[in-house]
């Protein structure tokens, strides 16, 4: 397939079938509905050769052809696509979140064709900013994801109740601006030391920013981000929409777009600003930590089992987020398996909360129990689902949290006490609920219902879990891709430590050596060139 | 006639010449009507065609107090496109529904324009005067036409446009007195030079720049145009929002790079100053606002202030790259803002101020259409709102002005919620009879237009800054 677009065929695929179906005026919603998923399945397809071809069999040297052409020639942007170990298996989690969702959708909802234009924008938009190696590009993937988002909201509010979209939209809209500038300040100060202006990723990680500029830089996309990776206290936004929206949409945005978020500060935050993040490490550890508790603890008492979900993914966020600031190599890759892993999870369990919702009308936990009597397969889905969720070894996530507590130990022993005790609370919530769900005193709810659909309704789920024990019982194959991408962002990191340290063992701190004038002073009256 | 002058100031003879044209077709031919339109659409037709074949490649001075250049050239094209398009938009259809469709309303429109040229060539503040004044007399004369009685709106207006033009004479005056001389070359020269009556002579500015925003019912003396707004119909607020915000961004950008470049401290204050409290006072307006019309107004001057702030990044021209200077962010955004008005000319020929309680589906086309112009407006990408918004914000903190750039953002954020608060008004308020297939085609021009401009602005942004760049 030399020649052949494929990162560019895999992310904008989706785009081009929501741009049919937006002409095409198809009555039936199963059409549009196995359109739609028909076009991320190709998606898929590609993305799976890719992995295969190119990460997990093949010969690691060889990379993917990245796709570059000119796009804003002034500003020194291009349409710079390219897929690497990392990218590649966010890509794929996105495109398997999809394609579920979509097929879900067309076999269990009656969805209007605008839902499925959006949702295959959404798609794509969220590929983009996984693929994109231009930071302008990036951005305008990024803003491109918050408009389906904000109009998926609008297509479920039947009650045409403005207050949640108001909200979602300033949210997003006002960190998106950040966002925004923060990247141009990037490429800004760039262009002054290296005399061209560029947004190209890899051409701006060559150059060290000063610290005054790291430091405004980092703040902008820090906050920006946290928006979107929901980190406490800018969470406000997920709770309603994942309430108001369509359960597909809610499963894509926990399992996908939260993700984007931690991403680009693996890819932006941390490689363009590695002097801030090691000086504010301690405070972005305080903010994953919090936020990690603050999510286990909502997820152990919340009654909606939707929002146990919700709160226990937040509590996941907040514990990738602080292995990923141990900024050691286990620490970090244990960050990335988690966030991908988590993915594949959060969808079983949601979509099974979801059709559980479906069938007796109720998302409270109080109102289920004994639910295994009537639907015992999905029963064992979920309780499998369950124990791969909370890192059972086996399973998917299981590699990821060892390194990513071998990664803390090694740095915050004492914090590794606090961060364990916020996961077995994370884990006990999903236990509990489950266990409570589907083995607890039958309530009235499900003592009356009677069974109509006897289909084998939790087949949907198995390929998911499979792939998740695959990787759990080979976790080298996905170890062996991501650690390559990492390695660079390591690197950067470690060469900064080390300067740091060097520059205190002579006596000033890098931030010193910018804000205090008499340093500079002292230090111009003894260069013997001034 | 001096070829020299032909050639500088050929776009204003031909409006002129419309203008005789269109009294003698109206009051001793007695032709009117829909040949009254076609005339007028001819006029402009042609004053566009001699602007592009005369599109001066230098410099053209006439007498120290008219420069004809490719800023000039650009600024008559912007115009008479767009008005070309108001046309074709919504005249025709707005006057078959009211007694308005005479070749009154279409001399004083050449007239306004007429103005509109004159104070984009002018680089002296007297012939600046005399231009301004066409146009605002133009502008009141116009709005007239809709009044069948005396209104106490009407007089309201005009007594603010006598006290702007009081206010510029008096500015005129005082710095004629402090130098000698109205020619911007000589008070900027006067600015850059020595210290001595720099004070006196920004005091002139400051009443100038006070008086222009008066004439241009710009915030915050925006009040004026608010009252007389109510009674005219929305195609014509529309022309004349369009011409007023035009004149202001030429004013401005003149006097900044002609007349006050060495204060920078000067104009850096007053740019954001006006473009901030723009921003504020018209947003925050349209969040409260439950008249269709006054939400619309707010919210376009509102877009205005973006505009403004981001002349705080002018620089000259160097060839390296980077972001487009201020002014060609500007002017860019300026464009793309102006081609959500020609769609608004489009649907809003059944304009009705209601409550926005009530909420009425349209046609798929329709809201389709608004859906696409609402995106522009707030800036989603793949539209040119968001490759114009991105060069205002990257101009602004490429100059480091961090003050204007953090204005900018607050003001987008506002803008993407006044556009979303106003959403059931729209639909109450805009309504589609039939349709030409030419209005259809012109849509889809457009449309295609915001993805060209959204996806692959470099090459016009390039073309765009070298031409305004002919200002210096």
């Amino acid at each position: 397939m030399n020649g052949f677009p494929m990162v560019t065929t895999i992310t904008l695929f989706p785009a081009v079938m929501a741009v049919f179906l937006s002409f095409w005026s198809s009555r039936s919603s199963k059409k549009t509905a196995f359109l739609s998923a028909a076009s991320v399945f190709i998606s898929l397809a590609i993305t799976l050769y890719v992995l295969v071809k190119y990460f997990l069999i093949g010969n690691l040297e060889v990379t993917v052809p990245e796709e570059r052409l000119t796009w804003f020639p002034d500003i020194g942007s291009f349409y710079h696509l390219g897929i690497d170990g990392l990218s590649i298996w966010f890509v794929f989690m996105t495109l398997l979140a999809g394609f579920t969702g979509l097929v879900w959708s067309a076999l269990k909802e009656q969805q209007p064709s605008r839902f499925y234009i959006f949702f295959l924008i959404l798609i794509s938009s969220c590929i983009g900013i996984f693929v994109a190696k231009d930071l302008f590009l990036l951005i305008f993937f990024w803003g491109l994801s918050i408009l389906p988002l904000l109009l998926l909201i609008d297509v479920e509010q039947k009650r045409r109740q403005s207050s949640i979209f108001v909200k979602s939209f300033v949210y997003h809209f006002g960190s998106y601006l950040l966002l925004i500038t923060s990247v141009i300040l990037i490429s800004v100060t760039a262009s002054k030391f290296s005399g061209v202006f560029s947004f190209e990723m890899e051409k701006l990680s060559r150059i060290t920013f000063p610290i005054i500029f790291q430091k405004w830089i980092f703040w902008l996309l820090f906050i920006g981000l946290s928006v979107r990776m929901s980190l406490f206290p800018f969470h406000g936004w997920l709770s309603d929409i994942v309430t108001e929206t369509s359960g597909v949409v809610s499963a894509f945005i926990l399992s996908v777009v939260l993700k984007t978020g931690i991403y680009m500060f693996v890819r932006v935050g941390i490689l363009y600003c590695p002097d801030v993040v090691l000086k504010y490490q301690s405070l972005i550890m305080y903010v994953a930590l919090i936020t990690m508790i603050y999510g286990a603890l909502i997820a152990l008492v919340h009654p909606d089992m939707r929002k146990v979900i919700l709160f226990s993914t937040m509590s996941f966020i907040g514990f990738a987020l602080f292995s990923l600031i141990m900024l050691n190599n286990r620490g970090m890759n244990g960050s990335m398996m988690i966030a991908i892993n988590h993915g594949f999870v959060v969808l079983i369990l949601f979509l099974a909360i979801i059709f559980l919702k479906e069938h007796f009308g109720t998302v409270l936990i109080q109102d289920l129990g004994g639910v295994s009597s009537v639907f015992p397969g999905l029963a064992v889905l979920f309780y499998i689902a369950s124990f791969a969720y909370i890192g059972f070894p086996g399973f998917g996530l299981f590699p990821g949290f060892f390194l990513a507590m071998s990664g803390i130990v090694l740095n915050q022993p004492i914090w590794a006490l606090v961060s364990g005790f916020g996961l077995v609370i994370g884990a006990v919530s999903i236990l509990a609920t489950g266990q409570k769900i589907f083995r607890g005193m039958k309530t009235d709810l499900v003592a009356h219902y009677e069974v109509v659909d006897k289909k084998r309704n939790w087949l949907w789920g198995v390929p998911i879990l499979i792939l998740s024990i695959w990787i759990g019982i080979t976790p080298g194959s996905m170890f062996k891709t991501v650690d390559p991408s990492m390695l660079f962002i390591q690197t950067t990191i470690k060469s900064h430590r080390i300067l740091n340290e060097l520059r205190q063992d002579e006596g000033w701190s890098p931030l010193q050596h910018f804000y205090n004038p008499h340093l500079q002073h002292r230090k111009k009256e003894s260069d013997p060139i001034q | 006639m001096n070829p020299v002058l032909w050639q500088a100031m050929g776009t204003e003879f031909i409006l002129i010449f419309g203008v005789l044209l269109l009294i003698v077709s109206e009051h001793w031919l007695e032709i009117s009507g829909k040949i009254s339109g076609i005339v007028y659409i001819c006029i402009l037709f042609s004053a566009v065609m001699w602007t592009v074949l005369n599109f001066p490649k230098q410099t053209i001075i006439v007498s120290h107090i008219y420069k004809s250049n490719r800023f000039t050239g650009v600024i008559e094209l912007m115009i008479l496109t767009f008005f070309i398009l108001f046309h074709l938009g919504g005249y025709m259809r707005e006057d078959k529904n009211t007694s308005s469709f005479d070749g009154a309303i279409r001399i004083f429109e050449l007239m306004m324009l007429s103005g509109l040229l004159v104070t984009a060539g002018a680089v002296d503040l007297k012939l600046m005067y005399v231009g301004l004044e066409l146009f605002s007399i133009s502008v009141l004369l116009k709005i007239n036409c809709y009044f069948e009685k005396r209104n106490i709106d009407f007089i309201h207006g005009s007594f603010w446009q006598i006290l702007g033009s009081g206010t510029i004479l008096l500015g005129m005056s005082i710095i004629n007195w402090c130098i000698g001389s109205n020619q911007y070359e000589m008070i900027m020269s006067h600015l850059a030079n020595s210290g001595h009556g720099q004070e006196t002579i920004l005091i002139g500015i400051s009443f100038i720049l006070t008086g222009v925003l008066i004439k241009t019912g710009m915030v915050p003396f925006h009040g004026w145009l608010l009252r007389l707004q109510k009674q005219i119909p929305m195609t014509v607020y529309i022309s004349i929002y369009t011409a007023s915000s035009l004149i202001l961004l030429i004013l401005l950008s003149r006097i900044t790079c002609n007349v006050i470049w060495p204060m920078e401290l000067f104009r850096s204050v007053f740019i954001t100053a006006l473009g901030g409290v723009t921003i504020f006072v018209c947003f925050l307006s349209c969040f409260m606002e439950n008249n269709f019309k006054n939400w619309f107004i707010h919210l376009y001057l509102g877009f205005q202030g973006i505009v403004i702030l981001g002349l705080n990044a002018v620089r000259k021209l160097n060839l390296r790259s980077g972001f487009p200077d201020g002014l060609t962010a500007a002017v860019f955004q300026w464009i793309i803002i102006i081609l959500t008005l020609v769609v608004w000319m489009f649907f809003s020929s059944e304009i009705k101020s209601q409550d926005k309680q009530q909420f009425t589906y349209f046609r798929t086309l329709v809201k389709s259409v608004l859906f696409l112009n609402s995106a522009v407006l707030i800036g989603i990408p793949l539209t040119a709102g968001f490759s114009g918004r991105f060069y205002l914000l990257g101009s602004l903190l490429f100059q480091s002005k961090w003050v204007a750039g953090a204005l900018l953002a607050t003001g987008s954020l506002a803008a993407g919620y006044a556009v979303y608060s106003g959403r059931r008004m729209v639909m109450i308020s805009v309504q589609q009879k039939g349709g030409l297939m030419v209005h259809y085609g012109i849509i889809s021009l457009l449309g295609a237009l915001v993805f060209y401009l959204g996806l692959f602005p470099s090459a016009f942004v390039s073309k765009l800054t070298i031409s305004l760049h002919m200002i210096w």
